[in-house]
């Protein structure tokens, strides 16, 4: 009785440790990386992804952009990843919206065994320029219609003491 | 002719004119109608409309369980729906993202419950159309749509919209849930 006891508990451990070693290797292990690390509103991005599982056959990237001040998303349509060297995928995204403050992304992986999220709604802060309060550079470095007016002044004087000299 | 013939037929006229002035005043009381109307999908499946809800100010709440700041705007309506009655008012949000399936939001609700936050209000998806229910058609969410109570539209607004108290440091929208409540039910 003892000896089948340990048969069925001897089992029921393989059994055990193989579904461990076959979950964990069917899950697919992703890296991401978006160039530039801190994008800009508007600015163009590039996103990686690179993922260990061999048996891909479609990634996508769900993308929104928010703006944390007024608490207003965006949502973009599933962008679709085009594979490169090895199972890197990759894709060329423009942001469109002015008022953003932040993305968030989630990479959508396609195998044989269905669909699977990682990443999901992973936050990307933007480079926020400050403002300038009026100042712009335009004021600073243009001397413009000054200029102008003290070189019209200086022309005139110039007449008018050459017309008294005569 | 007979006094009984004459009898049969002032009933038979009696009965028409009874029945077509009735059935004039069902379609006079449709066609005074010119709220707004749209169908939307509930969670348990059946169909629902925004005429269901006629009698009471209606506050369509457009969101997606990725977006934070929706989120934070259900936490808000809570509020509002603990505050006014339901003869009053009625809240629907309903789901804009295409992707997200019944069980995403009904998941979505189970982590609001785990927090004691039950919302218990009309919830669903699959809405006809939202464009003309947006401050812009292109606007973002969460998207808030007031309609009185004949369905017309009275007020809309994009981003968080706080309930009666702006929090420390907020930038956005200082338009209040509650005084646009307050001044829809008296009217």
């Amino acid at each position: 009785m003892k000896h089948k006891n340990n048969k069925i508990l001897a089992i029921f451990a393989v059994a055990l440790i193989g579904f461990i070693v076959f979950s964990t290797s069917s899950m697919a292990d992703v890296t991401v990386d978006i160039i530039p690390v801190k994008p800009s509103p508007e600015e163009t991005i590039e996103i990686t992804a690179k993922i260990t599982d061999e048996n891909v056959t479609a990634v996508y990237v769900e993308l929104q952009e928010c703006n944390g001040n007024t608490g207003i998303c965006y949502s973009q349509e599933n962008i679709t990843m085009t594979g490169m060297i090895g199972n890197e995928f990759t894709s060329s995204i423009t942001l469109t919206h002015d008022d953003a403050t932040y993305l968030q992304y989630t990479i959508i992986v396609q195998t044989d065994q269905g669909w699977a999220e990682y990443n999901k709604d992973t936050k990307v802060d933007y480079e926020i320029s400050a403002p300038n309060n009026g100042n712009t550079d335009d004021d600073n470095n243009t001397p413009g219609f000054e200029f102008v007016a003290l070189a019209l002044s200086i022309m005139f004087i110039s007449l008018i003491l050459y017309r008294r000299k005569r | 002719m007979k006094k009984s013939q004459i009898l049969t037929t002032s009933l038979i006229i009696t009965i028409l004119i009874t029945t077509g002035l009735l059935s004039g005043c069902t379609t006079s009381t449709n066609e005074n109608d010119n709220g707004e109307n749209f169908k939307f999908a509930l969670l348990d499946g059946t169909t629902a409309e925004l005429n269901d809800y006629r009698g009471k100010i209606v506050i369509l709440d457009l969101w997606a369980t990725w977006c934070s700041p929706c989120q934070y705007q259900m936490l808000e309506l809570k509020k509002a729906y603990e505050t006014y009655s339901r003869d009053d008012l009625e809240i629907l949000s309903i789901n804009v993202e295409s992707r997200e399936s019944n069980t995403d939001i009904e998941n979505f609700l189970n982590q609001f419950e785990e927090y004691d936050y039950d919302l218990e209000w009309v919830f669903g998806n699959e809405i006809d159309d939202t464009k003309k229910y947006k401050q812009k058609p292109d606007s973002g969410i969460p998207s808030i749509c007031f309609f009185d109570r004949n369905g017309e539209v009275i007020f809309k607004h994009v981003g968080v919209m706080m309930f009666d108290e702006l929090p420390e440091g907020w930038t956005g929208d200082e338009t209040l849930l509650k005084e646009k409540i307050d001044e829809f039910i008296i009217q």
